[in-house]
Parts: structure tokens; C-alpha cells; sequence
């Protein structure tokens, strides 16, 4: 399960026009989401490995394993949500009559 | 610390019940074990649960320790054996059995250690129902921000 592709778009975000106009903070608010995407990508390889783990048997205790998938599963229906309110915003903006 | 950091304690206290389950079981299993492999009796086994720091003081400390991720968590200190007199059963032919024809049993209470495994079992229960509550809460706080 990766999610790099998204994560590769970053790069191209980074020579866009606009910007070179306006001076922006270093840390803007879509860099900051992909920042928590790519820690996120890390927590579903880091849970992947604890299932296969737990599906090899070498797993001390059941709750970890859980407590990871389910954490990652909420984290993932965060930034999901976050992602369609992006979305929305943008669908919103081209529909304005100019 | 987020709602996320609470999943952290729960899993110490399901560790820490599971360590309490395991111990039961092993006296359960050995209640009628004659000698261990360094040839001594077998005595119950104990566990020690103690926590890391406990906040104290005034709420903002207590509240300074929560946002720190640092709510105290229990763990295992170690599992130590309860010297307990054996219980003699006479068994002349035994190959343990003593000059009178006693053989020492460990002194496992199966009355007691029958209580621990239901407090095991509510205390296991009662981590579950509190990580169940903080995915539920996270869940529905998600859940805002879902089109109307």
C-alpha cells in the first residue's frame, strides 16, 4: 500500500509561478498535509508490517497489532476528510463566475 | 496529547492484564507440579504492576503532564514468586514422595487464582471499553467535518 505518487506531485509544487510572486511562509498549509501524508504512508507500512508479523506468528500481544490498524485507519479517514474539504474548496472556486 | 495518545495507555493496561493472565495460568497449569527443572517446588507466581510518574500538584501540572503525552502508565515490574507452604499429599509410591510418604504439592489456590482470572478478565474488559470510547469519540469528531 504506497501513496508516494501523491507525495511526487510536491516536487512540482514547488516551482509554481504564483509563489515566486508573494513571498510565502516556509511552512504553508499544503505542505504541512503532505508532510502528515508521508507520515502517514509510514504509520500503513509500519502496520503492514505488524500484520504480516502477527500472521507469521511472531507477535507478543494481539491489542497492539489492533490498536495500530485502527489508528491508522482513523488517521487515514482524517486526512481523507481533510482532502475532500480541499477538494470541495477548489470545485467551489472554478464554479465562481469571473 | 490528541485523543490518539489515550490508545497508548489502554494498550499498556490490556499488556499489563495480559501479563496477570499469563501468571494465572501458569499457576493453574503447575498446581500440581512435584519439581521444577532446578528441582525445588514450584511456588505461585505474582505480578507487580507499578506506574511511571504519577502527576501531582496543582491541575495545571496534572494538565502540563497531559499535553506532555506523559499520563502515567502501567507496567510490569516484575513477576515474583509467593512463598507459600506446600500442600502434602501422601502418595507413597510417587517418585517425589518424602520418607513418609508425602509428596509436596505447590500451595496454588485454585479458589483465588479463579478470582484473579475474573478480575483479569473485567480488567482486560474495562481497558477495552475505554480504547472502545476513544475511537468512537475520534470517530465521530471526524466525522464533523463530513459533507452535511
Amino acid at each position: 500500500m504506497s501513496i508516494e505518487a501523491i507525495a511526487a506531485l510536491s516536487s512540482g509544487m514547488a516551482a509554481d509561478p504564483i509563489s515566486t510572486a508573494v513571498v510565502r511562509p516556509e511552512s504553508n498549509a499544503f505542505s504541512g498535509m503532505l508532510d502528515q501524508l508521508s507520515s502517514l504512508n509510514a504509520q500503513m507500512q509500519k502496520t503492514e508490517g505488524d500484520v504480516q508479523a502477527l500472521a507469521l506468528g511472531k507477535t507478543e500481544n494481539l491489542h497492539q497489532v489492533m490498536i495500530s490498524m485502527e489508528q491508522t485507519r482513523m488517521q487515514f479517514d482524517l486526512l481523507l476528510q481533510v482532502r475532500n474539504k480541499v477538494l470541495d474548496a477548489y470545485q467551489e472556486m472554478m464554479r465562481m463566475q469571473v | 496529547m490528541d485523543l490518539f495518545g489515550v490508545f497508548d495507555i489502554s494498550s499498556a493496561g490490556m499488556s499489563v492484564e495480559q501479563s496477570r493472565l499469563a501468571t494465572a495460568a501458569s499457576n493453574l497449569a503447575n498446581a500440581r507440579t512435584t519439581k521444577t527443572a532446578d528441582g525445588t517446588l514450584y511456588q505461585p507466581l505474582s505480578v507487580v504492576v507499578r506506574s511511571s510518574n504519577v502527576p501531582t500538584g496543582t491541575y495545571a501540572d496534572v494538565e502540563a503532564t497531559m499535553r506532555a503525552g506523559t499520563l502515567p502508565r502501567p507496567y510490569v515490574s516484575s513477576i515474583t514468586e509467593v512463598p507459600t507452604a506446600p500442600r502434602l499429599v501422601y502418595d507413597p509410591g510417587h517418585p517425589d514422595a518424602d520418607a513418609k510418604g508425602f509428596v509436596s504439592m505447590p500451595g496454588v489456590d485454585t479458589l483465588s487464582t479463579m478470582m484473579d482470572l475474573i478480575s483479569v478478565s473485567r480488567g482486560y474488559e474495562a481497558n477495552l471499553r475505554a480504547f472502545d470510547i476513544t475511537r468512537h469519540l475520534i470517530q465521530k469528531t471526524i466525522d464533523m467535518g463530513r459533507n452535511r
